[in-house]
């Protein structure tokens, strides 16, 4: 069935080669933006994403059941994640009045995020027993409180 | 005996050493996004796996040459080059990404920083590359890969309604997200399967371990069993993700999230058995492509290549092995997340999949080559379909990956 002739293969490959340059360039050329309301959106996915995360880890350490190099390595993780978030939201540019009340509002509660998440990893480097991992419990499950609101309105931007 | 314990063994490194950064990362990004729904592609791209490495294994141990020298022989150097070009820079990216991943299970395992990792683990690789036999450096990274299996005894432990997982398997686009965003992560999936380096790396292995005809049947073995256990993993991957942080809305960005639904199920010990898994993978991974490296531009140039030879005796092969690290090195040294490269890495390897199958394809079926091993009727029809499925995913991906902000 396949036993083809060089010439053949040849020709068969260029017709392969071609075929994926050619959807390359067209996609390539084909620009792709997204307006404020989306980034928005996205920004918080990404906070709700990054405090769940955060307050899971806290919970397990807190149980035993995470080792202190996978709980500061996740910690660090998400409070990237969290200021990737906000950076993005503080980027957006927002057409209308409206959309710049709802960007203010993202950003205010993106920055309590990163706030609240920074304050899990401190207190997951506290020692056995201190009081500082439930208060950071609490604070992220603040956050997560005023961040779902957001993200019913807002979509998953995708 | 010895020979069924050669088969069991070969069996247990190839499930062992089936997954890598791009399944690790890759299945646990789609089971906290789309739940199951995307398993079927995980079927079809051990499929596909198992039939062009079962190809690429046959066409090296009857022929008794590597699969490159066979390329630019029969194809000539020019479409040759093109091979070359789409399975080295693929390769590049893969490399920069696995040792990404070892720096960054080094990071989960100590807590040190991953970029103090990097250069450790590159130098690491070098010196095993250089010093290790081939079946030592195999058999210790497949085995200790298979410690995985704690993905599915995590799933176990979980207790999930196994009814309701089980049609959560059928394909749909589940809700918040858009056929666009399925798609692209389809293709995503299917080349973290399918992804060239394996190829290269199990067809010269057969050259380094001088396989021959005789051996067919081990190969059959390690492919058609070895494959389709570790594709169990990756399910695993995917379903331990959908039990545990898809209800909570957490999508994975990171090798730290992919860990959370083991210690919810297993606690510490369970997460202690994943770190070493997760090195074992993607250290034995990070092997494989930067041999894979040595192995494509060796066999093209037909330079001296082999472990099996005394690295004086193939400079060329490990000065390309050097130079590849050293490249991947520099890629994270631009501080790129790795985990982000490693979803770019496994697309990019859906694209130039056809530039790398076609080839093996056409000369799997050269009696030339094969005298009467040859592909048969029905590896022949299977082989077309993964033709065509091969290059709508080449097509696809990267509008696919533009029009969805690369499956945000």
């Amino acid at each position: 069935m396949l036993r083809v002739s060089q010439g053949r293969a040849v020709l068969l490959l260029r017709r392969v080669l071609l075929t994926v340059a050619s959807a390359a360039t067209v996609a390539v050329l084909a620009a792709c933006s997204s307006g404020a309301s989306s980034t928005l959106a996205q920004s918080v996915g990404q906070a709700v994403s990054a405090a769940q995360t955060a307050r899971t880890a806290l919970e397990q350490q807190e149980d035993g059941r995470l080792t202190t190099g996978v709980a500061s390595t996740g910690f660090a993780d998400m409070l990237t994640e969290a200021e990737d978030a906000e950076s993005a939201a503080l980027g957006a540019a927002p057409a209308t009045a409206e959309e710049r009340r709802t960007r203010s509002s993202v950003v205010a509660a993106l920055h309590a995020t990163t706030l609240a998440i920074a304050d899990a990893q401190d207190a997951a480097a506290r020692a056995p027993g201190s009081p500082a991992p439930r208060s950071a419990l609490h604070r992220l499950a603040r956050v997560l409180h005023r961040l779902t609101p957001l993200q019913h309105r807002l979509g998953s931007g995708r | 005996m010895k020979a069924v314990l050669g088969i069991a063994l070969g069996v247990l490194t190839a499930i062992g050493g089936f997954l890598d950064i791009g399944d690790l990362v890759t299945n646990a990004v789609v089971g906290a996004r789309f739940g199951l729904s995307l398993t079927w592609v995980v079927v079809v791209g051990v499929i596909g796996i198992c039939v062009f490495a079962q190809m690429s294994g046959r066409v090296a141990a009857v022929s008794g040459r590597a699969t490159f020298e066979i390329i630019r022989e029969r194809l000539g150097p020019r479409l040759a080059l093109a091979n070359l070009g789409a399975s080295f820079l693929i390769n590049l990216l893969t490399l920069a990404a696995e040792i990404g991943g070892v720096a960054i299970s080094m990071q989960l395992l100590t807590g040190a920083e991953r970029l103090l990792w990097a250069p450790l683990a590159a130098i690491a690789v070098w010196l095993v590359v250089w010093a290790v036999k081939f079946s030592v450096m195999e058999n210790v990274t497949g085995l200790l890969g298979l410690t995985l299996v704690v993905f599915v005894v995590a799933v176990v432990l979980l207790k999930p309604d196994w009814s309701m997982l089980a049609t959560e398997t059928v394909p749909t686009v589940p809700k918040g997200e858009t056929g666009g965003t399925y798609w692209y992560y389809a293709i995503a999936l299917f080349g973290a399967a399918l992804t060239p380096y394996e190829v290269f790396f199990f067809s010269s292995g057969a050259v380094e371990e001088h396989w021959s005809s005789k051996d067919l049947a081990q190969s059959r073995a390690n492919v058609l069993i070895g494959f389709p256990l570790g594709g169990v993993l990756s399910v695993a991957i995917a379903a331990g993700a959908a039990i545990v942080l898809l209800p909570k809305t957490i999508d994975v960005t990171s090798l730290s999230q992919a860990v959370l639904p083991v210690s919810t199920a297993g606690g510490t010990i369970a997460v202690a058995v994943l770190l070493v898994g997760f090195v074992a993978a993607t250290f034995g991974a990070a092997l494989e492509t930067t041999l894979s490296s040595g192995y494509t531009l060796a066999q093209f140039m037909g330079w001296s290549w082999g472990k099996f030879r005394r690295p004086a005796e193939a400079s060329r092969f490990h000065i390309t092995m050097i130079l590849a690290l050293l490249f991947g090195l520099g890629v994270l040294a631009t501080g790129v997340d790795p985990v982000q490269l490693t979803e770019f890495s496994v697309v990019f390897s859906a694209i130039a999949l056809p530039l790398t199958y076609l080839p093996v394809l056409i000369v799997a079926n050269d009696p030339e080559y094969m005298g009467d091993k040859v592909n048969g009727r029905l590896t022949n029809a299977v082989g077309m379909v993964y033709l065509v499925i091969i290059l709508v995913a080449s097509v696809a991906a990267i509008p696919l990956m533009i029009v969805t902000g690369a499956g945000q």
